[in-house]
């Protein structure tokens, strides 16, 4: 099609003449009406019709301006042209200003509850700039054509007017009466109108208008009610652009009944980018992949607080991640939850809902999660040896949270059997020789702790008695629970601060006693030599006296087997 | 042990110090004597002119209250061969030494059973055993304890020991001589057959003088060591912070070697070498003093007194200092151990543990 421009004084820019197609309608009909498109069939003419009826669910304009996406604005940009139109082949011509005013006013414009942008009709990929040219030669097939969009979420209830096959476009010459009537025809196109206004009495004048401008009787107008009420988006066709039509734009809103507010918007490229978008490894997920039974008009909610609403939606994430699921269910989280805290964590909170990333890319994103709730430990462990390794170097050998905590079954670190099994927790890497011998780190420490006073007593609990509380030291008693520093630094509960470190537990300790500690070294002539020579006299004197009382008892039962 | 004849050289007690008194000791744990070994002691014999300090009674007077005194001793413990179905049986311990063995076999079995597991932790009997104690927490005081009454049991020796070399004035028969490397090397030689005769031995004989002195060193270690254990924070007050874990390490280790030598020697000789109950029932038979304590035996039979006899009148004016200083010892002593028990709980008590601020969400989120 042939576009042509009126060029008014506000269109500067050669580009902006090229509308290459109309939005759809005109909310000023009038010009169009006066033009009265033929149909193609040589039916009589059809013309669309102007819906007045009263706006029952809008308060009046009051003249805010309402909140649109910024494409909106892009398309408004050319469309709030007066002057333009657009030509068809036919001769017909349709202007291409869209009245926002009246769009907002509508039950699909910002005003309502159920707002949808330009691109929520006219599908973003059809309506690249420059638009490419429509496929009608005449408005009116243009009109058709547009009102395909519709179906996207509403279901065609008028199938019992004569016309339109919908599930395979709109096909005039199939038509029985050959009388083409389509959604736009009865409800208007931008400022189209909600249902309720359909139900009053006044509605059948549009009907009454149009049946007796071509002369057809009306048969049973009552019965229009009642298709409406069957179920306005009774269109299963569920899609993502379906939701993204109501979801799509920003700013949008819903309220719990306690007042809590929350965005329903979906930006779409954050959750592409998510791994549940397109790079999925199993697909990229629909909306409905989670969502699923989820119907438009959507029930109404359960939850009375957004709290509740987060907690009840984070159950859907076990219908795929069910081991991980069960992991959480047995976690101090939902331990938590399950005695009434509703901070307590659940699936989201750490892996957020549209726009998961990676949890773990980079390393520290690991950590980073939990300081969402757990600020004040994860700043001391931003300054410990593994935090700082870690943060600033992406080590990947340190631990992050979950290497000791666990991943999804976090379990109480305050229990005895969290206690008693920690020095094997920490013997997990500080024993590993592979890993020791990156950061000269010597791999005796947990042997050397065992053979000690405290950490033969903490062996023997866990085995005995695991969920007993012991108070002899663990590892982090001395070494620090979070905020673990090297031995050396000054900051550590080691070497200066030993003796402070042992008075913790030991309150009458004095700097004698703190020698008492061998530093997780052997027994050896240069860290404690007395201990050394102490082992190697028993080393001696143990199986001395052994083979010395059996060679005399040997002996004797020697002399008794010859019976003397 | 201590049964010691009749001495009547035995005026000079200074010489031989503590020794007469450690007999006793052994009785306990290591060295249950269970072959006595006779001392053919020269003082057996000439029990009835005790040696009285010169000057100190009549003649004929001594002579009648030795009188009294062996007829008392006989009382109380057999002085000689009493006959029995199974043959005369000799004495051997009188009550007190049985009562110390009895102490030091309760106290050292229940030390070895609650201490020796902590020694080898790691150990599934070791586990095992905990677990049937009721924990570790709980093997520990009963350990603590049993150490009391190990050590109360030694204080006892003690007493009893001074009561034998100051007021008895009896030998120390106890103490090791040359005669008990060649009764040792005998012995073997004789059980390998190079000899035909076994060697006569005294009321004690190498082996049992071996397990004493074992006990006197073991226990000495041991409650050395384990008091630095049991009460680290009072140790270092005094001496260097490095020696608590060698403590440790002596403690564990000597635990063992007591252990594996009791099992090994003293077990062997008292129930599988012979089934000897002389200390429990004070006596020993005819057969197992004639293989183990034959100068002994033969001393009993030639008429010898087997525990030195005191005239009476000297025993009581001894006793009197006896018994007065022995009390302000024992008060001391019972003192001594209820202050090492409650010197300090540190190692006892449970430490609060530190709390965090655990729920401190962050205002602004991580992207």
């Amino acid at each position: 099609m042939r576009q042509v421009s009126k060029v008014g004084p506000r269109v500067v820019a050669p580009v902006l003449i090229a509308f290459l197609v109309a939005l759809s309608f005109f909310a000023n009909m009038e010009s169009a009406r006066a033009e009265q498109p033929v149909a193609p069939s040589g039916a009589p003419p059809v013309g669309p019709i102007t819906i007045l009826l009263p706006s029952l669910d809008q308060p009046a304009q009051t003249g805010q301006p309402a909140i649109h996406p910024t494409t909106d604005f892009a398309c408004h940009s050319c469309h709030s042209d007066t002057d333009a139109v657009v030509e068809f082949p036919s001769g017909e011509s349709l202007p291409v200003e869209v009245d926002l005013r009246s769009f907002d006013a509508s039950i699909h414009g910002a005003d309502s509850g159920a707002f949808i942008g330009c691109s929520g009709c006219h599908a973003p990929a059809r309506y690249q700039f420059p638009h490419p040219s429509p496929e009608a030669g005449t408005l009116r097939e243009y009109t058709i054509l547009q009102s395909q969009s519709c179906v996207n979420c509403h279901d065609p209830h008028l199938t019992a007017h004569p016309g339109p096959e919908w599930s395979g476009g709109y096909d005039v010459a199939a038509s029985e009466s050959g009388l083409p009537v389509v959604c736009t025809d009865c409800h208007g196109d931008h400022h189209v109108q909600t249902a309720k206004a359909w139900r009053l009495p006044t509605s059948t004048t549009v009907c009454v208008d149009c049946h007796t401008g071509a002369g057809i009787a009306l048969t049973d107008p009552g019965s229009l009610s009642r298709h409406i009420e069957a179920g306005l988006f009774a269109q299963k066709q569920i899609n993502n652009d379906f939701c993204m039509g109501c979801h799509g734009p920003p700013n949008k809103t819903m309220t719990f009944p306690n007042g809590d507010e929350i965005s329903i918007s979906i930006d779409g490229e954050g959750l592409h980018a998510s791994v549940h978008g397109i790079g999925n490894s199993w697909q990229a997920l629909n909306c409905t992949d989670c969502h699923q039974d989820y119907d438009y008009p959507h029930p109404p909610l359960q939850a009375e607080t957004a709290r509740d609403y987060t907690i009840q939606q984070s159950e859907l994430c076990a219908r795929c991640h069910e081991p991980q699921h069960e992991g959480q269910m047995s976690s101090s989280h939902a331990q938590a939850l399950a005695d009434g805290n509703q901070d307590a964590a659940t699936c989201v909170d750490c892996h957020s809902s549209h726009y998961t990333p990676p949890p773990s890319e980079p390393r520290s994103r690991i950590s980073e999660t939990c300081r969402q709730c757990h600020s004040a430990i994860f700043d001391e462990y931003a300054e410990s040896v593994h935090g700082a390794a870690l943060l600033g170097d992406e080590d990947p050998n340190v631990p992050t949270c979950i290497e000791c905590h666990g991943v999804h079954d976090v379990g109480d670190p305050t229990t005895p059997l969290f206690r008693n099994r920690s020095p094997e927790l920490c013997a997990s890497c500080h024993a590993n020789e592979e890993i020791m011998s990156q950061y000269d780190i010597s791999t005796d420490v947990f042997d050397t702790y065992v053979d000690d006073f405290h950490g033969t007593t903490v062996t023997i609990f866990q085995s005995s008695d695991p969920n007993v509380a012991t108070n002899k030291a663990v590892c982090y008693d001395c070494h620090g629970v979070h905020d673990i520093r090297r031995p050396n630094d000054p900051d550590s509960g080691i070497k200066e601060n030993l003796l402070e470190t042992c008075q913790q537990c030991h309150p009458g300790a004095t700097a004698n006693f703190s020698n008492s500690w061998t530093g997780h070294h052997r027994p050896s002539l240069r860290e404690n030599p007395l201990m050394l020579l102490v082992a190697i006299f028993y080393a001696m004197v143990i199986p001395g006296t052994v083979l010395f009382l059996t060679f005399l008892v040997g002996t004797d039962v020697y002399r008794q087997m010859r019976g003397r | 042990m201590d049964d010691s004849s009749i001495e009547p050289e035995a005026i000079a007690p200074e010489t031989k110090v503590p020794e007469g008194a450690a007999p006793e000791a052994p009785a306990a744990p290591e060295a249950p004597v269970m072959p006595p070994a006779p001392e053919v002691l020269a003082a057996s014999v000439e029990t009835p002119p005790v040696p009285v300090t010169p000057g100190e009674l009549p003649a004929d007077e001594v002579a009648h209250e030795v009188a009294h005194e062996v007829a008392h001793e006989v009382a109380h413990d057999p002085g000689a061969a009493v006959m029995t179905p199974h043959g005369p049986e000799y004495p051997r311990f009188r009550l007190m030494a049985r009562i110390e063995h009895m102490t030091l076999l309760i106290s050292f079995t229940i030390l070895c059973l609650t201490g020796l597991p902590q020694k080898f932790p790691f150990s599934p009997v070791s586990q095992g055993l905990i677990q049937i104690i009721g924990g570790i927490e709980v093997a520990r005081m009963i350990h603590r304890w049993a150490a009391v009454v190990l050590i109360l049991g030694t204080v006892y020796h003690l007493l009893t020991s001074a009561y034998r070399l100051f007021v008895k004035r009896e030998d120390m028969r106890m103490l090791p001589e040359l005669k008990d490397g060649y009764d040792l090397r005998d012995t073997v030689a004789y059980n390998l057959g190079f000899i035909d005769e076994p060697p006569r031995m005294h009321k004690f004989n190498f082996g049992e003088k071996f397990e004493y002195w074992a006990v006197v060193w073991g226990t000495g270690v041991m409650i050395f060591t384990g008091f630095i254990l049991w009460n680290p924070l009072a140790a270092t007050q005094i001496i260097p912070g490095d020696l608590i874990p060698v403590a440790l390490e002596a403690h564990g280790w000597e635990a063992v070697l007591a252990a594996v030598s009791i099992v090994i020697w003293h077990l062997y000789n008292v129930l599988v070498k012979h089934r000897n109950v002389s200390m429990f029932t004070g006596t020993l038979s005819h057969k197992i003093m004639e293989e183990e304590h034959a100068l002994e035996l033969e001393r009993l039979e030639a008429g010898g007194a087997p525990w030195k006899v005191v005239p009476p009148k000297i025993l009581a004016r001894r006793r009197r200092i006896y018994f007065a200083v022995a009390s302000v010892v024992t008060v001391l002593a019972l003192a001594l151990v209820i202050w090492m028990f409650t010197f300090e709980d540190t190692a006892i008590i449970m430490e609060p543990a530190a709390t965090r601020g655990v729920f401190v969400p962050l205002a602004t989120p991580y992207p």
